[in-house]
């Protein structure tokens, strides 16, 4: 293009070709991006490549075996937590709940699940009451020990148990408190503790919408 | 001469003064040089839902070692509200320090659920703090410090009030009331609605 010739000290010349600049890159930007939408930003953090999870199968808060490669919905939204936290797994579950109803009919296609980090104290019994509180839909998944130090690695979840305190609660459990993403067994899309439930409403849409179109 | 008027002078000048300064103590003692205090204020106070949960016996010593399904109820015997969780709650507020002098709320008692009864006997002062993503939390052995001048939060992933071996559930709109004793001995009764953030 005439590029070169903008760098002339003629200052009418110079806005003439400033304005013929603008409205070329105006015209071939409307040709690249009018037809399709921007590329959709994502609120969480995207897994690039993701992380692949391993298949593992654990107990819901019935009794039953759950299967992680058999879940049937499209996506699943993946927490780590336990019954005796009062703070931070309740706010996350709380956001859970408004990032279900923001999704409205869309919902039906994701799992939100609980995955304890208390195996010793989160029996499936004590989580059936927990869940019952929030929301009886969300599947809550303990087992033992060994099965779930496999699962809590593959997500990268760091758990240590503290006895130093002197609490009532005889023991707390430090813990990673994001969301994970769960698309095909990869975990795609990691939300840090506060993130707003809408932003997550709105990144499980995008990653239904792009299962739609693939 | 001169050393007997310096000393005429001086106790002159004391006859003079010692009433000035006895009138000054008796009169403005009391506003001019109060002893600092704290001044608490508690605002916002709010309680999530929270659940009662009972021991659930059959599954401790049932399938959640080792992986396989187990018979269990749907519902877990109920062993009395002492089971290992029992269920926790939490209570968030503002706590404003209009004072000079600073504070800590030291204790929290008589937590009640109004027009139910006793929610629990167990309750502490927490911290939430998160690093690089993991939650940790910490029991606040001393209390939570409000400096003079200064509001303090208690909110979600930080400073609340934690209670445990809850006795009854709670449901939004349920209203908690409760005691907040202070370092200073100041006594505060408050009331926090039950809602899910």
């Amino acid at each position: 293009m005439n590029l070169p010739q903008l760098s002339l000290p003629n200052m009418g010349s110079f806005r003439r070709r400033s304005k013929l600049l603008v409205l070329t890159i105006s015209v071939v930007a409307a040709i690249a991006f009018g037809c399709t939408e921007a590329p959709y930003e994502f609120s969480g953090a995207v897994s690039d490549p993701p992380q692949v999870i391993g298949d593992f199968v654990l107990t819901d808060q019935y009794g039953e075996d759950f299967t992680m490669s058999s879940d049937a919905n499209d996506v699943s939204i993946v927490f780590f937590g336990y019954t005796l936290c009062p703070d931070v797994c309740p706010t996350t579950l709380a956001d859970m709940i408004k990032a279900k109803r923001a999704l409205g009919k869309d919902a039906e296609r994701v799992s939100f699940i609980w995955v304890t980090v208390d195996p010793e104290r989160d029996t499936p019994g004590v989580l059936k009451q927990r869940i019952e509180v929030f929301d009886p839909e969300f599947i809550g998944l303990s087992g033992s020990r060994e099965t779930l130090t496999k699962v809590w690695d593959d997500f990268g979840i760091f758990v240590e148990r503290d006895d130093s305190q002197n609490t009532a609660a005889g023991y707390l459990v430090s813990h990673t408190a994001n969301l994970y993403l769960v698309d095909n067994m990869r975990s795609k899309v990691v939300f840090p503790f506060g993130t707003h439930s809408d932003s997550i409403a709105a990144d499980i849409k995008a990653v239904l919408n792009s299962q739609e179109e693939n | 001469m001169l050393r007997n008027r310096i000393k005429f002078g001086l106790l002159a000048l004391v006859a003079i003064l010692a009433p000035l300064l006895i009138a000054c103590n008796t009169e403005s003692e009391p506003t001019e040089t109060p002893e600092p205090v704290s001044e608490i204020s508690i605002s916002d106070a709010w309680a999530r839902p929270a659940a009662r949960v009972m021991e659930d016996d059959s599954a401790m010593s049932g399938m959640a070692m080792d992986d396989k399904p187990m018979d269990m109820d749907d519902k877990p015997m109920d062993t009395g509200g002492h089971g290992p969780a029992g269920g926790t709650g939490a209570i968030y507020f503002a706590i404003e320090n209009s004072g000079d002098a600073d504070d800590m709320l030291v204790e929290v008692f008589d937590l009640m659920v109004e027009s139910a009864g006793d929610l629990s006997d167990v309750i502490e002062l927490h911290e939430t703090s998160i690093a690089d993503g993991v939650m940790k939390m910490q029991k606040l052995e001393t209390g939570i410090a409000v400096p003079a001048g200064e509001t303090v939060l208690l909110k979600p992933g930080g400073l609340h009030v934690m209670f445990m071996k809850i006795k009854r559930s709670l449901e939004p709109g349920d209203v908690v009331s409760l005691g907040l004793r202070f370092e200073s001995g100041t006594e505060e009764k408050i009331t926090a609605e039950v809602r899910q953030p």
